[in-house]
């Protein structure tokens, strides 16, 4: 009987979350937060386009300062991370929580090495002379390329507090779709890296 | 070492799971080739070909990217369909506002005015004409 009751419960509760469309709520709103997320970084990378050239003559520019065997490394580790995710949710879906949980912490560490490699490059930068408010090159690439630093970092404390909740037994198979929400935050960062690390990094300077 | 079929066998299990996971992990190869080749436009000797070549092969591999990502990665493929159609309004609108900067600012060639004006309005006005065909009225399609 109380199993029953509980089933009901539960099957209410995901009644709650379609919409009319026929979709999650929390999915939808995640989507939408998505698409407002793209224009902001349209307007971050078209201004970092408009002012990669305003240096001043004895500045150093892109092309000076930008490792890409280095960045190269950090946007394949990125990348992988969203392999690492999507097996987390997949694991999940079949109630392999162990092996889900093992997938969510490597996307979690893989994110910080990410991270770590942006703190290691500004570091880079700052020591050679560029800072924030060096020039409108500096200013327009420290907020870009921080912005999405700031996104993944996001992200990490989004996924450590899933692997929290799945250490405490509360992420189970029937509650994928959370998981899932945070994955498409996680891939829709590693998208906005592949635009970056394309436009900023490698296109000719 | 379990196998992937053996790993199919296991209780609980079935054989589908193995064949999903599958897909994602020849999906990331496939990204990280390209971006291996990305990287590789980098190096001296093929850095020295023509900008507008090498803008153009690493905007095709970025875009290939983008969907790949979007399509297997964020179930864009299998799942509701709206999601899709707010992706694309998005990048519909986004198209003409992008371009008219890049063009303004000299990014791109300077080609002819009606060239110009085919590349701006052709493409998201056809892709929003399907959009507006394919948008149907009542509850929408459950998945």
């Amino acid at each position: 009987m109380t199993e029953t009751a509980t089933a009901q419960t539960s099957n209410d509760h995901s009644e709650d979350h379609v919409s009319t469309l026929g979709v999650s709520n929390d999915k939808l709103g995640m989507w939408v937060f998505l698409g407002s997320d793209c224009l902001l970084f349209g307007g971050l990378i078209s201004t970092y386009m408009l002012y990669k050239d305003r240096i001043g003559p004895d500045d150093l520019g892109p092309e000076e300062m930008f490792d890409i065997p280095f960045t190269s490394v950090s946007s394949f580790v990125l990348l992988m991370s969203s392999l690492t995710v999507v097996l987390a949710i997949t694991a999940l879906r079949r109630n392999d929580i162990r092996r889900s949980r093992i997938w969510l912490l490597a996307t979690a560490i893989l994110g910080a090495v990410f991270v770590g490699g942006q703190v290691y490059e500004f570091t880079v930068f700052y020591r050679e002379g560029l800072g924030y408010t060096t020039n409108l090159f500096g200013t327009s690439f420290f907020t870009l390329t921080g912005f999405h630093g700031v996104h993944v970092s996001v992200g990490i404390i989004m996924l450590m507090s899933m692997y929290i909740q799945s250490m405490r037994g509360k992420l189970t198979a029937n509650q994928e779709e959370k998981l899932e929400i945070i994955g498409l935050y996680w891939h829709f960062v590693d998208v906005v890296w592949i635009v970056i690390f394309t436009i900023v990094y490698l296109f000719p300077q | 070492m379990a196998t992937t079929e053996q790993l199919a066998e296991s209780p609980g299990d079935n054989v589908s799971w193995v064949k999903e996971d599958w897909i994602y992990i020849k999906t990331a190869i496939i990204l990280a080739v390209f971006t291996g080749i990305e990287v590789f436009t980098y190096f001296e000797s093929v850095h020295q070909a023509p900008d507008w070549l090498l803008v153009l092969t690493l905007s095709f591999l970025m875009v290939i990217k983008f969907f790949l990502v979007a399509a297997i990665f964020m179930h864009l493929r299998d799942d509701n369909a709206v999601f899709t159609k707010m992706m694309v309004l998005g990048m519909c609108i986004a198209w003409p506002v992008y371009f008219v900067m890049a063009f303004a600012f000299g990014f791109l060639p300077d080609w002819n005015p009606i060239l110009k004006v085919l590349f701006l309005f052709v493409p998201p006005s056809i892709t929003g004409f399907w959009l507006g065909y394919s948008f149907k009225g009542g509850t929408g399609s459950h998945h």
